[in-house]
């Protein structure tokens, strides 16, 4: 069972590094798209089947369409990143290993065992619906507000400036039947 | 009456560790349902081609085998044959992986169908989750193709079928969520149990007999239908408007492969509607309950391919405009108002003999009183009688 687990975190770290070195920005959003499909399989080899098809299904199937959709419906031309080195590189270097050493100390103090006991959550579907809807449904309430409050903003922003036109009919004519260009 | 599930025990008790004979069965599982399924898809276009031709009438294929029976076997050596072309400028790697992406996720969708009584490839606690979000990864393989080809063209189509597909999730989802509340459970194999008790011992209780059934019934196919990119829905491949729109690129098997992709999910979304509603593997009568079930199962869902052929064949496409504010001022209010309905079901559901009448009508007055006031109240036709103005 680790060999799965092991090889599924691998594949997030693969991705992520195809994701820094793609070559053009819609290659680095599809290797992003198999970096979310990766935490996915994670979380399914830890034995949460709904958490890593909520991944799939959020990530995959929503997120990551927005970001090709607003890639390619703005005026962005997509840029071929030279493989010339950044200049400040030795700074990049030094906080990127700054930052590692953080999390993996973190990490490390986290747990006091060494081997790390992983049992998969016995936990079903209705089970989190139970809990969702009586211990946090004031969260999932406010979720759900802020959701439709960005659904509304969306549509308003899109709105502002347009009229709504009557689609011009087959026959040519108006609604009172007159002939109007 | 069939049972599948004695088969796949007795496959697996006869290796000697558990862990060789899982992957082992699992193996022959999937093999067997590709291969099914892949025929499925070659009937399906013979289906296709002869019933379109019979409503134009024409005859569809009659040349190649007895009653084109033969054709897809032409079809299918024709496209193997064909040179592979790609653009100059296109994005290789992308132009390549893109039918695979937008095939392979179908195939998953049919692991956790169930097939027959006791008989499912994976049996899976959230198998109707696992159905909908693995049918959200054929939108990124339209995607990659589209965008590979450096075309705009196909680009534009691209898009186009992506929204398409986004906003017809939503009604999708919301249609499957009464049976959901029914049912309490997200497992397809209990939703086809829950409907294998007969009502008095003659009709199958399928969730299309309740109120809120019918209607959420021709929810789902509506949007299962949008989801498959068939017609009406199918702006993505208009031959008419954008030729081909994200394929146009693709020649030989490629093409084939996402025809392939679009056909095969209209199987798998014609089978979760009859998972959900039609009663899964369930003969309709008790009666009937000699022919085995996974025979029911493929005869419902070839019905419901035909129904969707018989579309094809009847509707005019629709325009982007339509299609979205159908998906987003009719469909998803429709579905929120058919939740309103289940949930007075499943409150009145401890009524028995006459209440359970009375609770039917009251379900099914509530629930298509709400599709009539909806739909005079946000579509009204402009021009509902046509004036015209004549020269006295």
């Amino acid at each position: 069972m680790e060999a799965v687990l092991l090889s599924t975190m691998g594949l997030v770290l693969i991705s992520g590094l195809g994701f820094l070195f793609a070559k053009n920005t819609v290659r680095a959003v599809l290797w992003l798209v198999l970096a979310f499909v990766a935490v996915a399989c994670v979380y399914f080899s830890f034995g949460s089947e709904f958490l890593g098809l909520i991944q799939v299904l959020v990530y995959v199937g929503a997120i990551s369409i927005l970001t090709l959709f607003a890639l390619m419906l703005t005026e962005y031309k997509i840029p071929s990143v030279s493989n010339q080195l950044i200049e400040p590189i030795g700074l990049g270097l030094g906080i990127a290993a700054l930052v590692a050493a953080v999390l993996c100390m973190s990490i490390a103090t986290a747990f006091d065992a060494k081997h790390l006991d992983y049992e998969s959550a016995d936990l079903s579907v209705s089970q989190i619906g139970q809990v969702l809807l009586s211990e946090y449904v004031i969260p999932l309430e406010v979720l759900g507000i802020l959701l439709t409050v960005a659904l509304i903003a969306g549509v308003l922003i899109g709105a502002i400036g347009t009229r709504a036109q009557p689609w011009p009919s087959a026959s040519g004519l108006n609604e009172e039947g007159i002939r109007k260009p | 009456m069939v049972d599948f599930s004695l088969a796949q025990k007795s496959f697996s008790c006869s290796f000697k560790t558990s862990h060789s004979s899982l992957w082992f069965s699992m193996l022959i599982f999937a093999s067997l349902l590709i291969c099914a399924f892949a025929g499925l898809f070659a009937i399906a276009v013979w289906m296709e081609r002869k019933m379109l031709g019979r409503a134009q009438n024409r005859y569809g294929p009659n040349r190649v085998g007895p009653f084109g029976l033969l054709q897809p076997v032409a079809d299918g050596l024709k496209m193997l044959t064909k040179e592979d072309i790609i653009p100059s400028r296109a994005d290789r790697a992308v132009h390549f992986i893109a039918p695979i992406v937008a095939v392979v996720p179908v195939f998953l969708s049919f692991a956790v169908l169930p097939l027959a009584r006791g008989f499912s490839a994976v049996d899976l606690d959230c198998g109707l989750l696992f159905f909908i979000a693995v049918g959200a990864l054929r939108e990124i393989g339209i995607f990659m193709a589209g965008y590979a080809s450096r075309n705009k063209f196909s680009l534009l189509g691209a898009l186009r079928g992506i929204a398409q597909m986004v906003s017809y999730e939503a009604p999708l989802i919301l249609a499957t969520l009464p049976v959901v509340m029914v049912t309490g459970t997200l497992n397809l194999q209990k939703i086809a149990e829950a409907q294998a008790h007969t009502n008095g011992g003659v009709l199958y209780k399928w969730f299309i007999f309740a109120p809120w059934g019918i209607v959420g019934f021709i929810l789902l196919l509506t949007a299962a239908i949008a989801q498959a990119n068939r017609s009406p829905f199918d702006l993505p491949e208009g031959e008419s408007e954008i030729v081909a729109g994200h394929m146009v690129e693709y020649s030989g098997f490629k093409y084939a492969l996402f025809f392939v992709g679009e056909y095969l999910s209209m199987f798998a979304l014609s089978g979760l509607t009859v998972t959900l509603y039609l009663g899964s593997y369930n003969p309709p009568l008790a009666f009937l309950s000699l022919i085995p079930t996974a025979v029911w199962f493929l005869l419902k869902v070839v019905v419901l391919v035909w129904l969707f052929i018989w579309f094809r064949a009847t509707f005019p496409r629709v325009r982007p405009d339509q299609l979205m504010s159908f998906a987003w001022k009719f469909l998803i209010p429709m579905n929120l108002l058919n939740l309103l309905g289940t949930g007075l079901w499943v409150w009145t559901s401890d009524l028995l003999g006459q209440g359970s009448f009375v609770r039917w009508t009251v379900t099914a007055l509530v629930v298509i009183g709400c599709w009539i006031a909806i739909s005079n109240l946000l579509f009204k036709p402009k021009n509902r009688w046509r004036r015209y103005k004549l020269a006295d």
